[in-house]
């Protein structure tokens, strides 16, 4: 019971504040506090450099790191990134990066900065001591690679073949030889041509026996002895009979005359049908050239295109670039709408009212950032000078686009009067985000278009300048530049004497250059267009030679033609002749056998009369007409 | 699951002790409003803290807010009826937009129904529930812990040596 009483008395001088709690609560604020003033800042220098090191994958510097809980400041100084590639120098150098966040913001767990400093930005400058270069990864496909690859991969699909490389096999003239060898004896006029002949040479020796046989001149020689022999007969009865064996000499060379007419006739009609077969070689001639150019594959190349074939694959990827960018940026950028004010509850949603701001702040506001930077001498920073405002989470709230606009010049790398004019603006429903960017002379770097075993051809050097506009609204990209450069020098190189000297004369003449383009649609489905004077004089120039060479290889077509066809042709057309020949030969024989029937009938009739003398000379005048 | 079965086990003993009962009773009334309002707000943090700087039974809150939480999933209607109710009030637009725009007050997430409806409801049933949780800690003492101290079985567990000592190590441990 006593211990009881005790414990009462103990129970009851505790009073209703819980001071066991709120003491060690106040040392923990106060180390907390101490943390905050004394060793935060180093603690949070070193986070900066260890993931900054682990993202760049180099070594990341920072040389101090000053915030103020009380002011809403920080400031960070010395930042220095570390080129992987070349660890002697920097990749980007800032000064100082300053912002100053607004309190009145911060009680609203919002983040304000209202004033923003990015000073002295430099680019590859060295460093005093190489950096440290991490290990690298092993490679693993990333999201924003695919991206990239999806705008690159269409368009060199599209534009990537080496048209110079087709124009300048063209120009070889080797393929057409080649694939002239290898279809020799694939003709058609060739292989009908050869049956012709076969058919022509066997008739033309069947009517060369039939017309030696028909041209016998035994017979005839047999009449010539027959009749003399009867004309010298004094014997009337002998003379009587002699007229009468005329009489049967005459039915023999009146059948002998019938059968040459027959023979005739037939000739006639075969030499008819052969003689359409120079016309019908014709024809398959002309089908094989016509095959023989489809093979050849002799191209059609739409020297509209040049431009395109040349510039597509350096501009898909600075639109690939592009792309990286501005999925990037998208990420971070687009209006995460009205629920970002909410966490979303455990229990039911409920419905959150909105009600109007009238001092109110999206959870991350940048108003404005000062942009600066100086040039120094053999590295690629310039004198830059802009502004980047009003970069926020919630356009919608404040009603202004993010705004960046820069300009400066690059006299370390020779890139002079460079301005960049780019808005994002998701203030309304539809997104839409405008890029101006101008560079007013650049040198442009080696640079190949065609860089093969056949042929190298690029530009060398020239002073370019550039405007690119563009504009992203709902995925739909329409994209436009107009580019100058001045005083290009080229690198022709090619195993082909006329490509070469053609190339350089053609180049050689333009003191300007005008690269002009669009890109239209969406990432997926981009529409290109780029037209340049360089295309144009080289695909003018090219379209010259080639009309020359397609006219060679047609030539050379015609020689196969030739080479194949014109023997056998000449050897069907002196068949044809000679079946000709022989047809005039058979007329000749026919006509004399008709000539001389009348006069054999006469002698007839005069050895019927008694008449030797006139019979004998009658049968020397048949003789002489004979040519016996 | 551990730890609430822990709570509980001190809530019945606390109850059944000679503990304060306003102690208790608050304990209750805080666990009330936590079960009932959604966590995650600013008016929850300050439960929290004044549970954490007051001598307000702790146990009891959290297994009074375990316990109503299953309560609140049925009334979650209930509470965005009278929360879109309170919030669509046209008396009280340019007071609410007062509220939406001052700094921190838009943490309490006065602007969801739930959030609003169980605040204003829980308030409001918060004297009531202190009451009746003070009367009933007292009903209980009075009847069923009396009572049950007089029973022949809880005299013959009291004469045990096992509970004497497990009655001065629970003093010792407490003290």
């Amino acid at each position: 019971m006593s211990e009881n009483k005790e414990q009462t008395k103990v129970n009851k001088k505790k009073g209703p504040i819980r001071f066991e709690a709120i003491i060690p609560v106040a040392i923990l604020s106060g180390l907390t506090f101490g943390y905050f003033s004394y060793y935060f800042d180093h603690h949070l220098k070193a986070g900066f450099e260890y993931v900054g090191t682990l993202a760049n994958g180099a070594e990341v510097n920072v040389a101090s790191v000053r915030t103020s809980f009380i002011k809403g400041s920080f400031d960070l100084n010395g930042l220095q990134v570390t080129d992987a590639q070349m660890p002697t120098h920097n990749t980007l150098e800032i000064e100082n990066i300053h912002f100053k966040y607004l309190w009145d913001a911060l009680l609203r767990m919002k983040f304000v900065v209202e004033d923003a400093s990015i000073n002295n930005i430099q680019i590859s400058k060295p460093r005093q001591r190489p950096g440290k270069v991490l290990p690298p990864e092993p490679a693993k496909p990333s999201k924003i690679d695919e991206i990239q690859l999806e705008v690159i991969s269409q368009i060199k699909n599209k534009y990537g073949k080496n048209v110079l490389g087709d124009v300048v096999s063209l120009l070889e003239g080797g393929d057409i030889q080649s694939q002239i060898e290898t279809i020799r004896e694939e003709l058609k006029s060739e292989a009908r041509l050869k049956s012709m002949l076969s058919d022509v040479n066997s008739k033309k020796e069947f009517w060369d026996g039939k017309i030696k046989t028909l041209s016998d001149t035994t017979k005839i020689r047999g009449i010539e002895a027959e009749i003399q022999k009867i004309s010298k007969e004094k014997n009337f009865l002998e003379q009587a009979k002699g007229a009468q064996k005329l009489g049967d000499l005459l039915k023999d060379v009146n059948k002998q005359y019938n059968e040459i007419q027959s023979a005739s006739k037939q000739l006639q009609t075969e030499v008819s049908a052969v003689a359409k077969y120079p016309s019908e070689i014709e024809n398959l001639v002309k089908e094989d050239i016509e095959s023989l150019k489809d093979r050849f594959a002799i191209p059609q190349i739409d020297f509209k295109d040049m431009a395109m074939h040349l510039f597509a694959g350096e501009f898909a990827e600075h639109i690939a670039k592009a792309r990286k960018y501005q999925a990037l940026a998208e990420q971070y950028l687009p209006e995460k709408k009205d629920k970002e004010e909410v966490i979303p509850p455990k229990r039911s949603q409920g419905k959150s009212y909105n009600f109007p701001i009238t001092k109110g702040y999206p959870l991350f506001w940048l108003k404005r950032a000062a942009i600066s930077s100086k040039g120094t001498e053999n590295t690629y920073s310039g004198n830059l000078s802009g502004e980047l405002t009003n970069v926020t989470t919630s356009p919608k709230t404040i009603g202004k686009p993010i705004v960046l606009d820069v300009k400066g010049n690059f006299p370390g790398i020779k890139v002079m009067g460079v301005e960049a004019m780019i808005k994002a603006d998701f203030t309304q429903d539809v997104p839409k985000q405008t890029a101006l960017l101008k560079v007013g002379s650049f040198v442009v770097p080696e640079k190949m278009f065609v860089n093969d075993e056949k042929m190298k051809f690029g530009f060398k050097s020239a002073i370019g300048s550039t405007t690119m506009k563009a504009e992203l609204k709902e995925k739909e990209l329409n994209m436009s530049w107009v580019s100058e450069l001045k005083s290009p020098q080229f690198i022709v190189e090619s195993k082909t004497k006329i490509a070469q000297e053609m190339l350089s004369n053609i180049l050689n003449a333009i003191p300007v250059i005008n690269i002009d383009g669009t890109a239209t649609g969406s990432f997926k489905n981009l529409n290109m267009a780029i037209s340049s004077n360089l295309g144009d004089e080289i695909g003018a120039g090219l379209k010259r030679e080639i009309g020359n060479k397609v006219s060679e290889a047609q030539g050379k077509i015609q020689g196969l033609i030739d080479e194949k066809i014109n023997k056998p042709k000449n050897e069907l057309m002196s068949a044809l002749g000679s079946n000709q020949s022989n047809l005039n030969s058979l007329n000749g024989v026919a006509d004399l056998y008709k000539k001389n029937e009348g006069r054999i009938k006469t002698e007839i009739e005069k050895l019927k009369k008694g008449g030797t003398k006139g019979l004998e000379e009658q049968g020397k005048k048949l003789l002489k007409g004979f040519k016996f | 699951m551990g730890l609430i079965l822990k709570q509980l086990f001190s809530f019945i003993k606390l109850l059944n002790s000679d503990t304060g009962t306003i102690s208790l009773a608050m304990g209750m009334t805080c666990g009330f409003i936590l079960g009932m309002t959604p966590s995650l707000s600013l008016h929850s943090l300050i439960i929290f803290l004044i549970l954490f700087f007051f001598r307000i039974q702790i146990g009891a809150a959290l297994v009074m807010a375990f316990f109503f939480k299953f309560v609140a999933f049925i009334l979650d209607p209930a509470f965005h009826a009278v929360g879109s109710k309170m919030l669509e009030l046209p008396s009280l637009q340019g007071f609410y937009t007062t509220l939406y725009n001052m700094p921190l007050i838009p943490f309490t997430r006065f602007n969801n129904s739930i959030v609003m409806g169980s605040a204003v409801i829980t308030f409001i049933l918060s004297p009531f529930v202190f009451i009746m949780s003070r009367i009933f800690i007292v009903k209980y003492r009075a009847t069923v812990v009396a009572r049950f101290k007089e029973t022949k079985l809880w005299k013959a567990i009291e004469a045990t040596k096992f509970y004497q000592w497990y009655y001065k190590y629970d003093q010792y441990k407490w003290n």
